[in-house]
């Protein structure tokens, strides 16, 4: 069963981030360049998606047994178009890695460095559930600065994903 | 290793509770009453811890074959220190819970009603992840509520935790 739950949080996530991205993008460009303030981990809606995309990046190149230095953000992006057409590129390799995982790959010690080259080991599926997590915790902050711009976005809760009806 | 997936989940979802209520309890009645506006799921930083201990519990009733109609909230706890005492005693439930469930668990069918009336069937396994998700969320907003009051606080990520605190 540990395969259907990375799985399942893997479909939930590229939900989510579709999800808020047509959100976003709908404000069009200007809107997703607007400093919202320094309180948040990045001040505009694109600098936040683009901070996701550049995390599941540089998490997919370590799975793949690279330590990738480079750290994609905003400043790599023209445009939320621009990073759709990278992001799309990006979700296709991951879901081809997520459904190629068996149990065992689940279970491999991956050694990676991180970009100040600190050396760390951990299970593969520690790793999965975090690049998830992580994004969520961004999604939040996405979510936020949606309601204040032009009201609440419709909810990514987990628990209507699985509700939902799937093919 | 489903079972292991899960349990570990639940040890990070604990950790990262605690850490920010422990942040957030310290910067006292001043930060954690204090109005910060609509655009938030809940306006103060106590009503949003609420907000999480209500969801664990009415979740957690669900998986023992209750459908509790309310949710609890802001209004149900008189100070964080309240709050503190019920989400220990929940905290241990729910952690018993966790810590006893077999493979055969996590597959099984949970039927419930939600508060708006609405029926569904999920499998457990996704629900105990839907809650750590929702709680991650609401972290989220409680982290940038702390920014904006005190500055911001220590990160809340797995992988710290794995690194920092599990060191495996």
């Amino acid at each position: 069963m540990e395969l259907e739950l990375i799985r399942g949080i893997w479909d939930y996530h590229w939900w989510a981030n579709r999800t808020l991205f047509t959100e976003a993008a709908a404000l069009g460009e200007e809107t997703a360049r607007k400093d919202q303030g320094q309180h948040w981990s990045f001040p505009t809606l694109k600098g936040m998606l683009a901070h996701i995309y550049g995390a599941d990046r540089i998490w997919l190149g370590r799975w793949k047994g690279a330590s990738p230095t480079k750290f994609y953000g905003d400043a790599d992006f023209a445009s939320l178009a621009d990073l759709r057409t990278h992001w799309d590129e990006l979700e296709a390799e991951q879901r081809a890695f997520v459904t190629s995982l068996g149990t065992t790959e689940l279970a491999r010690t991956l050694d990676y460095k991180a970009t100040n080259g600190k050396p760390f080991a951990q299970p593969l599926w520690q790793l999965l559930q975090h690049v998830v997590n992580h994004a969520t915790h961004h999604r939040s902050e996405l979510a936020a600065m949606l309601t204040m711009t032009k009201g609440s976005p419709p909810p990514t809760d987990m628990v209507l994903f699985y509700r939902q009806p799937r093919s | 290793m489903s079972v292991e997936l899960i349990r570990e989940l639940y040890d990070y979802h604990r950790w990262a509770n605690r850490r920010l209520f422990g942040i957030a309890s310290d910067l006292g009645d001043e930060v954690t009453l204090r109005d910060m506006g609509k655009h938030w799921s809940f306006p103060t930083i106590k009503g949003m811890f609420a907000h999480l201990y209500g969801a664990d519990r009415i979740w957690l009733s669900r998986w023992t074959g209750a459908s509790p109609a309310r949710m609890a909230g802001d209004a149900d706890f008189a100070s964080m220190s309240e709050l503190r005492a019920k989400w220990d005693a929940l905290e241990g439930e729910q952690r018993t819970f966790v810590e006893g469930l077999s493979a055969s668990d996590l597959a099984r069918a949970i039927a419930f009603t939600n508060n708006q009336g609405i029926q569904a069937e999920v499998a457990l396994a996704p629900l105990l992840q839907h809650v750590v998700n929702h709680g991650t969320h609401h972290r989220s907003e409680i982290a940038t509520m702390l920014t904006i009051a005190s500055g911001s606080p220590p990160d809340t990520g797995i992988a710290t935790y794995r690194v920092t605190v599990v060191k495996r």
